[in-house]
């Protein structure tokens, strides 16, 4: 594949929130507005770019036998390079985003990408995956963040664009909301995808990916 | 048994220089975090004081591991800020900035941490929310129960239980003010 088609892919066909529905977590718990969902999602993607890079130049280095703590010291050192950072140069957005940066670390997206991209590839192509996986992630997070937001705060941004008679769903910025709205997009999302394919006149078939059997994790197998 | 030899030290030597980088950032970012945390502390001091002209930061007082921090006006104090702290929210600890004049009545009060409910509890954020139902209100002259209650403190409409717990934290912080304040008066700092 291309390098334009390693970063594309992250956006639409592989996109990890609505396509892979990888790293629940973060996706449910801050995308209360979508100034949290931006700055979750870049926080997410500098990560992913920093570990698919090491990950990549590493990968002759690291013994497959412990390749996955390895990993998870890399991922977690630039977690904290982020977490430092944030809480030093944007502290409101710290003090909003919370316990969920040092969550990075067990974000599965990013050691998905180690172990399944970065550590087979070269380093062009890991960032070229790692840029376009963490582009279709904040993106993701913005979408979900924006209709909570305006839905259950009546604001975009933080404006006001309901107008004042318009009550707001208070349940989209409760925890249930989360997963009503996710649902919704997850839906709507399939529903185009369906579209596509029909009208391109293959078959559709449900993303294999949201099977969790067919996990790229599940299928590794542990010695390869 | 070579094996895990070798496996050992490229994990030791991953972590290593891990921690070298990290012990770098930290150092780098150390300062501005406590800039950030110092600047983020006194904006809430500053708004729940009564018009002053000194800087509270550096004429704060430490208490027992309390601090307070006095407004001056032309070398008199004219009120005071300190922390409160309760137990009783809606889901875990509220901590809140406290202001106070000279007679002890509230001037200001901000909420500084909380974990509670967006919409409902949450909704007690609100500067003058704040002011309108802790405003002016002494330690004695004060029936600190919700009004709903028999006492004076309103709340928001399905958020009682937070503003409970606000009443408690301000409650207890006046009541460690007031037995703090004969030796507030005698420090050194604020006679000057």
């Amino acid at each position: 594949m291309s390098l334009m088609g390693d970063f594309s892919k992250g956006i639409w066909k592989e996109n990890p929130v609505f396509r892979l529905v990888l790293g629940m977590c973060p996706v449910l718990a801050v995308t209360t507005s979508v100034e949290n969902g931006l700055g979750m999602g870049l926080a997410s993607t500098f990560v992913l770019l920093m570990s698919n890079l090491m990950v990549s130049l590493l990968r002759n280095f690291i013994p497959k036998k412990v390749r996955i703590p390895a990993y998870i010291v890399v991922i977690a050192s630039f977690v904290t390079v982020v977490d430092l950072v944030m809480h030093g140069f944007f502290y409101e957005l710290h003090k909003s985003l919370g316990l969920f940066i040092p969550l990075i670390v067990v974000n599965c997206i990013i050691l998905g990408r180690a172990e399944a991209f970065a550590s087979r590839n070269g380093v062009m192509r890991s960032l070229a995956d790692g840029l376009g996986m963490g582009i279709g992630f904040t993106l993701s997070l913005m979408i979900l963040g924006g209709l909570r937001e305006i839905l259950g705060s009546g604001t975009l941004l933080g404006w006001p664009i309901m107008g004042p008679s318009f009550p707001p769903f208070l349940v989209m910025i409760l925890p249930p909301g989360a997963f009503l709205g996710l649902g919704f997009l997850l839906a709507g999302m399939n529903k185009l995808e369906e579209r596509r394919a029909i009208r391109a006149g293959e078959t559709y078939e449900p993303p294999r990916e949201m099977d969790c059997g067919n996990c790229v994790l599940c299928k590794m197998d542990v010695d390869r | 048994m070579k094996e895990a030899m070798n496996l050992s030290l490229r994990l030791a030597l991953i972590c290593a220089v891990a921690a070298l980088a990290l012990s770098q950032v930290a150092s780098f970012t150390a300062e501005p975090i406590a800039t950030a945390e110092y600047a983020a502390k006194m904006e809430a001091v500053i708004a729940v004081l009564p018009y002053h002209d000194n800087d509270p930061g550096t004429d704060a007082v430490e208490l027992d591991l309390r601090t307070y921090y006095p407004a001056m006006k032309d070398g008199a104090v004219v009120g005071w800020a300190f922390r409160g702290v309760t137990q009783l929210g809606y889901s875990g600890e509220i901590e809140v900035m406290i202001g106070v004049d000279a007679s002890g009545a509230i001037e200001g009060m901000r909420i500084l941490r909380h974990a509670e409910t967006p919409g409902l509890g949450a909704n007690y954020s609100d500067a003058d929310l704040l002011a309108g139902f802790f405003g002016g209100k002494t330690l004695a002259a004060t029936d600190w129960r919700m009004s709903k209650d028999g006492g004076d403190i309103d709340a928001v409409t399905g958020a009682t239980v937070t503003g409970r717990a606000l009443a408690d934290a301000v409650q207890n912080a006046l009541k460690q003010f007031a037995d703090d304040l004969p030796r507030l008066a005698t420090s050194g700092e604020v006679d000057a």
